[in-house]
């Protein structure tokens, strides 16, 4: 039996469709089958970041009215992993053309055929997002290190709460280690002293991403990328929660800096 | 004299805006079915047509027993305004049917050996979480056994005269939107204002982002209130955790309403129609110079901060 995991936020642009495609990619290349779908109705955009905007016949809309024999139909086969597998979302149609209970429906369908089922869930809480959490038996939620992303994250946890969504883990996506050493920028400490939910995983700030985006490859696949990096741990703790969390580093000056810094408060305190 | 109507699995309530049924949270169901199955043949007259607010505490309901309260109102003409409950699920149940749900109790069917309400001066961190020794046991708000124990009288036109309270009082009373999913409107459950008593909302959880706990009495929150979050009490406001969000005491006006809490560093602080200046450029990164036990309160004009004593 699968297991239904949305990929939340709130605030829209904060990096859930990179961490879709990413898990999905590395749960993938670890040997399971998954699904990820995009519930962005109206909005598409997963299938461009994994490169298979070209293959699209049949869409979520599609599978929930019956305009296909089976969900099967509208699945397409990511040709890098054979397990790996994306529901397109509609480009022309409206939010409300799914409803909750359609999409929990599918999930359940889909939890028999798959190991991991992973919701790509619209910014907003309104109807796509209630759409998003209605299947879903955990939720990862993914927040930047800014004051409103944390704000709009913490209300989602509120809702997800609320759904009784038991398992909620956070990402925190495009950490800049040497801004938060400079006091910059909210460190992860800050984040988790809000949400107080436990922490999957960190993300740094990093412009392969926005280059694999374009590609349609996922960042993961990206032996030098540190945001690809960060995103195989992810997806080792998803498989084993024992696994320890690697935290994105500072550079070298950055650390001296900090050193400088330290030695400066001593003398003064 | 009429004889006076004794329940032993309910405690029955008329106060100013409403009728108040409080089931006692150990009594075993059958009895407490029993016992509101002859609601209206003990209170003939005055409990015609009467929309009574059910307050759960603790217990668990089911579907099926939710159901079974509603008929059996239903069969009496009675009907129901609303519920309070800590359970999600119990409230889950009552907004599925369409009936509005607070999160909390008010705790006046609670177990022997709990303390109700301190007074203001000595108010403890956590009244409602410590384990009372019986020397501090005050009188229960209302003895659990015999309710009501005023004359029936009197109690018949504290009955009538809220009911005719009501519709002004919707909008002043309480309203809580803990889940704006499933009631989009800022409109609550309208529960009922004790004269004698102001009725404590104890709450053991975080509130996020877009919560809004708004309550005639105190509030007692043991978990931190977010920013973005509120709580509105017409009385006192005790947070245990940290408290970021916005809180406004005494919001009904009570100037000697106070706030207390061990972490300050609110988005918004209110007493009454004043606000807490607070320290300047509180930023996201400083922590609060503030600490203990704090306590907020009116000083003539202004709010005003003060750390209590340690015991
Ligand atoms: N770690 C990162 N470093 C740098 N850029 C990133 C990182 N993560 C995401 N981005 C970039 O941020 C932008 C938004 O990412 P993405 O589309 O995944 O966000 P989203 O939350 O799905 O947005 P929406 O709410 O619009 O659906 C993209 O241009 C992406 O390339
Ligand atoms: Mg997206």
């Amino acid at each position: 039996m699968g297991k239904v995991i949305v990929v939340t936020s709130g605030k829209g642009g904060v990096g859930k469709t990179t961490a879709t495609a990413n898990i999905g990619a590395g749960l993938a290349s670890q040997g399971h089958s998954v699904v990820l779908i995009d519930t962005d109705i109206g909005l598409r955009n997963l299938d461009l970041v994994l490169g298979l905007e070209n293959r699209i016949v049949f869409d979520l809309v599609d599978v929930v009215e019956g305009k296909c024999r089976s969900f099967r139909q509208a699945l397409i086969k990511d040709k890098r992993f054979e397990n790996l597998h994306i529901l397109a979302s509609a480009q022309s149609r409206e939010k409300d053309a799914v409803k909750p209970a359609q999409m929990k429906k599918l999930c359940t369908e889909l939890k028999d055929a798959f190991d991991y089922i992973i919701l790509d869930c619209p910014a907003g809480i309104e109807m796509g997002f209630k759409n998003a959490i209605a299947g879903a038996d955990e939720a990862i939620v993914v927040t930047n290190p800014e004051v409103s992303a944390v704000r709009d994250a913490d209300r989602i946890v509120g809702l997800l709460e609320a759904a009784e969504i038991d398992t909620i883990r956070l990402i925190l996506n495009r950490v800049k280690p040497g801004l938060i050493q400079r006091g910059q920028m909210l460190s992860v400490e800050d984040v988790q002293d809000i949400l107080s939910i436990e922490l999957l995983g960190q993300v740094p700030e990093d412009e392969r991403i926005v280059h694999s985006s374009n590609k349609g490859e996922p960042a993961i696949l990206d032996g030098k990328s540190r945001a690809g990096m960060a995103y195989r741990n992810i997806v080792a703790r998803i498989l084993d929660p024992a696994v320890p969390m690697v935290s994105p580093q500072a550079s070298i000056w950055a650390k001296l800096r900090r050193v400088f810094t330290a030695d400066l408060g001593a003398q003064v305190g | 004299m009429a004889s006076v109507a004794t329940y032993s699995s309910l405690v029955l309530k008329g106060t100013r805006h409403g009728l108040l049924a409080s089931i006692r949270e150990d009594a075993d169901w059958p009895h407490v079915l029993a016992e509101l199955a002859r609601l209206s043949q003990d209170h003939p007259g005055f409990l015609t047509d009467a929309s009574i607010t059910f307050d759960f505490g603790w217990r668990e309901i089911t579907e099926e027993q939710f159901d079974q309260v509603i008929t059996s109102l239903h069969s009496q003409g009675l009907s129901c305004n609303g519920i309070l409950s800590t359970s999600l699920n119990t409230r889950t149940i009552a907004e599925e049917r369409g009936y509005r749900a607070i999160i909390g109790r008010l705790g006046l069917a609670k177990h022997q050996g709990r303390r109700m309400r301190q007074e203001k001066e000595e108010v403890a961190p956590a009244p409602q979480a410590s384990t009372p020794t019986p020397d501090v046991i005050e009188q229960p708000a209302a003895p659990a056994e015999v309710v009501p124990q005023a004359p029936a009288s009197q109690i018949e036109e504290s009955v009538e005269d809220s009911f005719d309270a009501i519709p002004a009082a919707q909008e002043e009373s309480v309203e809580t939107s803990i889940e704006p999913s499933t009631s989009p409107s800022q409109e609550g459950v309208h529960v009922p204002r004790f004269d004698d008593e102001e009725p404590t909302l104890y709450l053991r959880k975080t509130l996020r982002s877009g919560q809004k706990v708004v309550f005639a009495g105190n509030v007692v929150l043991l978990g931190d209130l977010n920013p973005g979050a509120a709580i509105e009490a017409d009385g006192d406001i005790i947070v245990m955790g940290q408290l970021r969000g916005t809180v406004h005491a005494g919001a009904e006006g009570d100037l000697t309403s106070t706030i207390i809490t061990s972490s300050l560093r609110p988005t918004q602080l209110r007493i009454a129609d004043r606000f807490w200046q607070g320290e300047r450029n509180q930023s996201f990164f400083k922590k609060s110079p503030l600490s203990g036990t704090l306590k907020a309160r009116l000083d003539g004009d202004s709010v005003v901060v003060e750390a209590l004593p340690a015991r």
